[in-house]
């Protein structure tokens, strides 16, 4: 008996205590003085803080401000500007790239930035036995964007030259981007492996903490070499529902200033809070309808065009997007396509010089033509021999025709059921081009699965029809057409699921690749772009706009086109 | 009592090899792998490579003794594919975290239940039955994640009493010795970070503990108006005991077996089960680190936070097992 009042006692005390440490410890909390501290909320962690060996979006948004490479995309824009690098020159053959150094910059750790601190971070990519080669790193970006890249070499302490095995026009945009970051070389002999835990960069911000699935923390830089960062602290922080940021955001007590994956249904709640603003513009991603165009009907090409006539893209872009995104007519983003026909403007020196716009025009929306193509495509004519009497009661064989309505078969929709940013609903939209096409007489199986089974099954061909998209990693065309290459369709590591044989396609896009001449690589843009809509590997769906929510107090935010976040020149009113 | 615990121990080494099996053929049995969703620029070739040196190119039982080898030498259970980073430390981090929130929401959990659930048998059949009655259902029925949403709604945006989300605030510049955040700054005593971290668990530690605490009081209901009705109850208010001393002292005695029992198995599923409290706070929890795994087929670190799961289950399980045994004499008497 006695016990259980000893225990009736001890729960009492146990909260008296609390609460009385608590009214304590409340009064000793200090308010904030001096520098302030910046929280951007985002959906998931950063995998690892290694420029070198990230493509997940939330690393990069840490590293943006902790490190910077040669060159860097102006602020707002694709177009390339000077970096840690002053100048650069090309030779004529396209073959040399030679970088002029920006004196007086230091790594976080003190090591000053030369040529060869800066070849390093290059050689340790390029070379599988250098020294932060790591075994378990895949470097994913530098087979993929620097393999025409043969040598990196310090001429002197301020002149960086690159040797291509051939002309990339492409060259100074992927140098542009988190891959050709540098990182200080002493970080190695610090950190070893760890240094993919612990970037050391010349960027705004030092890195301070990561405490894995919960925040990355980073300080201010007060010897960074460009204009000084406003901010004292900056924090990653990781929140994974759409709606617990969204109200984290929203109430002051939770100290969040910044916040990217808004659920595009809460976009009016957002507009219409006082507190709270909107950046948006369309992102440099897609949304498409991919055919498996080496598997029954989606082999023929009048059978895509029907499809893409029967989608009906407004419906799709209020239902899915609530509006948040921009109509999708060709492959490229329009700001890509833009970079484009500027590009080439510039470079021609008369007017009628001027290529093609890139911009393709799409197929107009029409279900009646849509449907009697497919009613065509259902009808097969089949030579029969028929055996009969004649008058006399003989027996004889007569050749003839016969028309015969065939059942197409039923078709395989793939689609993820995680939203991606560039599909806030992906079941929701494959629902609705289901709707589309039985309109028009097919018949649809929706396959909904969690994205590593979609990813799956769609590189391995299995789908008939999928829903995917692809987000752009900087401003270039080259990036974002690998989606059509052929060459990039082998079954199981296929970046091109529509798995689409067109020989014109590839070299297309191989000329396009090492063509220096901005009016010519237009020229063969636009040529690549025509053959994508008349051979139709897929749908353009839609542009996802990009949104960034902050709160009214921030100034100085940029919203970037390739989703970095910069934060050296925000500063907290 | 020695023959007890042995069987008991072996019970559960059984227990873990089974599970280890059993957790590793499921996700290997889920479509997709981890390399394929590593690499957003595939090529056949570095395909093959990556999976040659994940060991995945091999069969299943070469890379499950590869596991055991791992865990029983090295003691690790390897790095994670996606992050690289020791799965044990991983683990440890976010061990700790789930430790606290379930603690504190098994904490809430009893109290609250106890004294609605006597509350109740006490009012049998007046209002205060129904009220709670209500009460305790809906806390049994309503989703955590739309429980969570509505009190950060009113405790954080509408009253702003408390922040809606993470385990402390973003100023905050300590260093955790345990990972419980409570008593790491008791230790160091640093009440200003135990006040911030007592703020951002609250409102979490309540959520969670919404479930328990109806539980309980239901039980704690049913167990109380049950003594209630027997001979010694009676008894007690022939002699004179006041009402107050019959239902502490009679009746809630009777009723500490079974709530002991939901405590128990509640408390394993606190552990286990707080993935969707985890999600809508942002807490950087066990429960969140293995839906994170799984998405991203991250073997080795879905191996090992199940196998830890599955290892504080069976102790909580255990432990509880013994309670019983001092707690009821009779229990102790019986060969096992």
């Amino acid at each position: 008996m006695r016990s259980r009042n000893l225990l009736v006692v001890f729960i009492i005390v146990l909260f008296g205590v609390i609460g009385a440490l608590y009214v304590v410890g409340r009064s000793a909390q200090k308010t904030a003085a001096g520098l302030k501290t910046f929280v951007f909320a985002r959906g998931a962690d950063a995998q690892k803080l290694d420029p070198a060996d990230v493509d997940d979006g939330e690393s990069i948004k840490a590293l943006n401000n902790v490190c910077e490479g040669l060159v860097r995309f102006k602020s707002g824009t694709t177009r390339v500007e000077p970096c840690l690098a002053e100048s650069w020159s090309i030779s004529a053959d396209g073959c040399l790239a030679l970088f002029a150094i920006r004196a007086n910059v230091k790594f976080h750790d003190g090591t000053p930035l030369t040529a060869e601190t800066a070849a390093w971070s290059f050689r340790r990519q390029l070379d599988p036995k250098a020294p932060g080669h790591f075994a378990g790193a895949s470097f994913a970006y530098w087979s993929a964007l620097y393999s025409d890249i043969e040598e990196v070499r310090a001429l002197d302490p301020g002149r960086l030259q690159f040797r291509l095995k051939k002309p990339n026009a492409a060259l100074l945009a992927n140098l542009a981007i988190f891959p050709a970051y540098l990182i200080s070389p002493k970080s190695l002999a610090d950190y070893g492996e760890g240094l993919q835990r612990h970037p050391v960069g010349t960027g705004p911000f030092k890195f301070k903490e990561w405490l894995p699935n919960d925040r990355i923390v980073l300080e201010a830089n007060p010897e960074y070499w460009g204009k000084k960062p406003k901010l004292g602290r900056v924090v990653f922080k990781v929140v994974p529902d759409s709606a617990s940021r969204l109200v984290q955001i929203q109430s002051a007590q939770s100290g969040v200033h910044a916040m990217d994956g808004l659920d595009p249904n809460s976009l009016p709640i957002v507009s219409s809070d006082p507190h709270l603003r909107v950046e948006q513009a369309p992102g440099l991603n897609l949304a498409y309808l991919a055919f498996n165009c080496r598997k029954g009907p989606m082999t023929n090409v009048m059978f895509r065009r029907a499809v893409a006539m029967a989608i009906q893209k407004p419906a799709l872009i209020e239902a899915v997007y609530r509006g948040a995104a921009v109509e999708a007519r060709s492959v490229l983003p329009p700001m890509i396509a833009d970079n484009i026909a500027a590009a080439a403007a510039q470079a021609a020196r008369r007017p009628s010089d001027a290529p093609p716009a890139a911009q393709a025009e799409e197929l107009p929306f029409d279900v009646e033509q849509a449907r009697s193509l497919i009613a065509q495509m259902r009808i097969v004519i089949r030579p029969v021999k028929v055996t009969t009497t004649d008058v006399f009661g003989l027996p004889i064989t007569i050749e003839t025709n016969i028309v015969e309505h065939v059942e197409l078969p039923p078709l395989k929709l793939h689609v993820m059921t995680n939203p991606r940013p560039y599909l806030p609903n992906p079941v929701r939209a494959a629902e609705l081009i289901k709707a589309d096409l039985e309109a028009i007489g097919l018949k649809i199986e929706i396959a909904a699965n969690e994205w590593g089974t979609h990813l799956a099954a769609v590189r391995n061909a299995q789908h008939d029809l999928a829903l995917h998209g692809w987000i752009g990693d900087n401003g270039d065309p080259d990036n974002f057409l690998s989606i059509i290459d052929p060459q990039a369709a082998q079954p199981g590591a296929a970046i091109n699921i529509s798995f689409n044989e067109d020989a014109d396609l590839a070299e297309a896009l191989r000329a396009a690749r090492s063509e220096l001449d901005a009016g010519k690589r237009a020229r063969t843009y636009a040529r690549v772009l025509a053959l994508a809509r008349e051979r139709l590997p897929l749908v353009p769906l839609a542009h996802a706009m990009d949104i960034v929510v902050l709160r009214q107090n921030v100034r100085g935010f940029v919203l970037q086109p390739t989703l970095d976040v910069r934060l050296g020149p925000v500063s907290l009113k | 009592m020695t023959a007890f615990f042995a069987k008991r121990l072996l019970s559960l080494a059984l227990t873990l090899f089974t599970a280890s099996v059993a957790v590793f053929l499921i996700i290997h049995l889920v479509p997709g792998d981890p390399v394929s969703l590593l690499m957003k620029n595939p090529t056949p070739e570095k395909v093959a490579e990556a999976r040659a040196r994940l060991m995945l190119d091999r069969p299943l039982p070469v890379q499950y003794a590869a596991f055991v080898r791992n865990l029983v030498v090295d003691r690790s259970l390897g790095r994670s594919i996606v992050t690289t980073r020791e799965v044990m430390e991983d683990l440890a981090r976010s061990w700790a975290a789930t430790a606290e929130l379930a603690i504190a929401a098994m904490l809430f959990g009893i109290v609250a239940g106890l004294a609605l659930g006597v509350w109740m048998a006490a009012r049998r059949g007046q209002w205060p039955d129904f009220a709670g009655n209500v009460v305790s259902l809906l806390g049994l029925s309503i989703p955590v994640f739309w429980l969570g949403l509505v009190g950060m709604l009113v405790f954080s945006l509408w009253l702003g009493w408390c922040p809606a989300g993470d385990r402390l605030g973003a100023d905050a510049d300590f260093e955790p010795l345990t990972g419980l955040l409570l008593l790491d700054s008791l230790l160091q005593w640093r009440l200003d970070v135990f006040a911030d971290a007592l703020e951002h668990l609250a409102l979490p530690a309540l959520t969670l503990g919404a479930i328990p605490a109806a539980f309980i009081a239901r039980t704690t209901r049913a167990a109380v108006v049950e003594a209630l009705d027997q001979d010694f109850v009676r008894t007690a208010r022939a002699k004179g005991v006041p009402e107050a001393g019959v239902l502490f002292h009679h009746a809630l005695r009777a009723a500490m077996g079974p709530v002991a029992t939901i405590a128990g198995l509640e408390f394993a599923y606190l552990l286990g089960g707080a993935v969707l409290t985890e999600t809508v706070f942002s807490w950087p929890g066990l429960g969140r680190y293995v839906a994170n795994a799984v998405l991203a087929r991250d073997y080795p670190a879905i191996q090992g936070a199940l196998l830890a799961l599955v290892f504080a289950v069976v102790l909580v399980n255990l432990a509880m097992d013994v309670v019983h045994r001092l707690a009821d004499p009779r229990l102790s008497k019986l060969t096992t």
